[in-house]
């Protein structure tokens, strides 16, 4: 079969076919579509109810989705809400812990300054901006009229200061803040009273606090702080703590006040003191001149008295040799008793003299070496006589080291007679007297000590002065001057020596007297 | 500016900065330059020669709430969040009349809690603050913010904050890599004073803890930083606000 017969044949089969199916398989195929129809129609059915599900579900969820973000939200005002909170407190907290920090620092600068001046140099515009404000202002009352003047100003330059001085001098600063006597918040809102729109203008400030400041209990002063940023308003709590600095000012200020008291009063004193002792030395200089004319006088005198008395001593002698003319016993003892007298008279006209001359520095002593051992036994030699007369012992004591001094040696002899000699007369029958000599460091030490009659606690202090005379038995029978101990004294302090006496009465009496090495 | 100072120095220059404050008062600021007193200037300082720079950005703060997005936004202002005026996304949590508040308070509270803006999620957000509120209730910031992003409100802990301070250092140093470290400049923004107070210290000390206790430190507080960003392999200056910049300069 060609091509073209196959194709007839298969049009011809398509075309017998149809009639076939419709008479014979139509109806069954019919319901056959019907049905496919319906499920078709069901699937998609379903189709679209389940994808409006999901679109209600998608819908549910995102609303879910939502209402979270929205309740998330709500937590985050919560949230924003604590954390302002927080963040006010944390604030007010580091603004009183820096406040407080810096009044503790001040605290400590002014307890320890002691004059009003320095205190106030301690309060700085460091200081107060530490305690977290922007300016400040210390009234001080001044003057008989206790005006409330300007004591320290801060955060102001030469062009606001005289806006300052002007509120201070407005009578609004005394009706809102010194007539009260306490402490004041002002702050300059628009509901604020005309005074403190007024003075928070002249101070430049947006709010301001004035605390008094109390010196011994009563109002001396106040100290006004202010901030001129309206986000640095002043607080109760800033009231608070200036309250606690204007204590410590005003408790400084009293301290300072009572140390200055004291010192004024210190100083009046001391110079008070200085005054007499410059009367003092005055009187000093006085009595040391009126020393220098008795001296000057008691000097002219004796030269005076001296002249005279040899002529009588000499016309004595001369009536008692008998050149003109025999003397008979009588007269011849009066004569005598004439020139005893006279010899008493010359040697106390002598140690007179001796003793100006030495306190008026007119004799000078000559320092010469002179051997210990070979000074005390001229002296020994001298007044041997008068030991046998009196039956006395005489013990020299020279201790090894003290062998050679240098001194004036006439004057030193004349030292030891005299000691010597007063320990002759004060002496018994029967005692006994020592003479010492040693050395120690600085100098030579020479006793001389007696088993006599000794001196009264009384008089020793005086025994050293002139025309002194111990007041005991035998010095009413002893003859003497007073003058021998003062010169003994002079004579020693010449040579830059010390002189002390020791005595017991009815013991005995030791004279002590020390020369430096140096001579 | 910004883009004017780059399009000069090129874009692989390192630009990073601080804008100078008012102690808050928000009204006017004031700039140094040899012997003269500028306000509303730039000043700048070009280093050169043989150093190595390294510097750390950081900010340290968190987003709040639920995202938002900038639906109207020109030049530097914020204009619409979510199809309403910008300041009622504060309003909205602080529930209070933003522009009842004082000059500057806007400044002082988006000080405490700025915005933050979406960038190269999940991790990264630019903060800003609002200077001022617009009268139609936007918000001006410091600098632009595209439409389109999603925006937060973002909050930070002293914690947060000081620990930002340590990895800027961190950022800084690793980029010094062997280099000496010879001196650091730290711009820190003054909200982040505000939030921290006495604690201001512990973040200076954490940086100190990183580049050596006896490398000499300066910087000031700042109302904005710039800094470089590295993206794709090239370098754009960026500006926030909030956070710490860590410059170290170092001898190669």
């Amino acid at each position: 079969m060609s091509l073209r017969n196959r194709v007839l044949f298969g049009l011809s089969l398509a075309a017998i076919l149809p009639i076939a199916w419709i008479d014979s398989v139509a109806p069954l195929l019919l319901g056959a579509s019907l049905l496919t129809l319906a499920a078709v129609a069901w699937i998609c059915l379903f189709l679209l109810e389940s994808h409006r599900a999901q679109t209600q579900q998608t819908a549910q969820e995102l609303k879910k989705l939502r209402d979270g973000y929205d309740t998330m939200d709500e937590h985050a005002k919560l949230i924003v809400k604590t954390d302002l909170e927080l963040h006010r407190t944390q604030t007010e907290l580091d603004r009183k812990i820096t406040g407080l920090y810096a009044l503790h620092k001040l605290g400590t600068l002014l307890t320890r300054a002691l004059d009003t001046d320095k205190l106030f140099g301690h309060i700085t515009e460091d200081i107060i901006l530490d305690l977290g404000f922007e300016k400040g202002i210390i009234l001080m009352q001044d003057g008989q009229n206790q005006e409330y003047r300007c004591r320290a100003a801060f955060g102001y330059n030469d062009k606001t200061m005289p806006n300052v001085q002007a509120a201070l001098t407005s009578p609004a600063l005394h009706t809102l803040c010194t007539a009260s006597g306490t402490t004041t918040i002002v702050s300059r809102q628009e509901e604020a009273a005309a005074e403190a729109q007024q003075i928070a203008s002249l101070l430049d400030v947006s709010s301001f606090i004035s605390v008094p400041l109390l010196i011994q209990n009563a109002v001396s002063g106040y100290l006004i702080v202010g901030n001129a940023a309206k986000n640095r308003r002043v607080s109760r709590s800033d009231a608070e703590l200036l309250s606690v600095l204007a204590n410590e000012i005003g408790a400084a200020i009293d301290n300072a006040r009572l140390y200055e008291q004291l010192w004024k009063s210190h100083r009046d004193l001391e110079a008070r003191i200085q005054e007499r002792t410059r009367e003092l030395a005055k009187a000093n200089e006085e009595l040391v001149r009126m020393n220098k004319m008795k001296s000057d006088f008691v000097s002219a005198v004796s030269h005076e008295l001296r002249t005279p008395l040899t002529s009588i001593k000499g016309y004595a002698n001369i009536l008692m040799s008998g050149k003109l003319g025999d003397v008979n016993d009588a007269v011849k003892e009066r004569l005598g008793k004439i020139d005893k007298h006279s010899n008493n008279l010359t040697k106390l006209i002598n140690d007179l003299l001796d003793i100006a001359r030495i306190e008026s520095g007119r004799v000078e002593m000559m320092p010469k070496a002179i051997a210990v051992k070979d000074l005390i036994d001229g002296v020994a030699d001298l007044i041997k006589p008068q030991l046998k007369d009196k039956g006395l012992s005489l013990q020299i004591e020279i201790a090894p080291d003290a062998k050679q001094i240098t001194a004036d040696v006439s004057q030193i002899e004349r030292v030891f007679i005299n000691l010597l000699s007063n320990a002759i007369k004060y002496t018994p029958k029967g005692g006994s007297i020592l003479v010492r000599a040693s050395s120690n460091h600085t100098g030579y030490r020479f006793d001389v000590a007696d088993t006599g009659v000794g001196i009264g606690p009384d008089d020793l202090p005086k025994l050293f002065q002139e025309f002194f005379r111990a007041n005991n038995q035998t010095s009413h029978e002893q003859q003497g001057t007073g003058l021998g101990l003062s010169l003994v004294k002079r004579i020693i302090e010449a040579h830059r020596g010390k002189i002390w006496v020791e005595s017991q009465v009815n013991k005995g009496t030791t004279f002590s007297f020390t020369l430096p090495k140096s001579g | 500016m910004l883009r004017g100072i780059q399009e000069i120095l090129g874009t692989g220059f390192p630009i990073a900065g601080g804008s100078a404050g008012d102690d808050l008062a928000f009204t006017k600021t004031y700039q140094f330059y040899n012997d003269k007193i500028l306000t509303d200037s730039t000043v700048g300082a070009l280093f050169g020669g043989s150093i190595a720079i390294g510097i750390g950005a950081k900010q340290g703060w968190k987003p709040l709430g639920k995202p938002r997005t900038i639906t109207g936004a020109r030049s530097n202002a914020i204009a619409t969040i979510d199809n309403q005026p910008a300041v009622s996304m504060y309003e909205s949590y602080f529930g209070t009349d933003m522009r009842d508040l004082e000059p500057g308070g806007i400044g002082r509270l988006t000080t405490r809690y700025p915005v933050g803006i979406a960038w190269h999620l999940p991790k990264n957000y630019l903060v800003r603050t609002a200077l001022r509120i617009l009268d139609d209730g936007s918000l001006l910031c410091n600098a632009e913010s595209p439409e389109g992003s999603e925006i937060h409100l973002m909050m930070a802990t002293q914690n947060t904050i000081i620990e930002a301070a340590r990895e800027a250092a961190q950022e800084a140093k690793e980029q010094l890599g062997a280099a000496k470290t010879l001196c650091a400049i730290v711009l820190e923004s003054v909200g982040r004073q505000q939030l921290l107070g006495l604690k201001a210290a512990d973040a200076l000390h954490n940086i100190q803890e990183i580049i050596g206790m006896d490398t000499p430190l300066a910087g000031f507080y700042t109302y904005g930083e710039q800094f470089p960003l590295h993206h794709h392999a090239e370098e754009s200056v960026c500006f926030q606000n909030q956070s710490i910049v860590v410059i170290l300069l170092g001898e190669p």
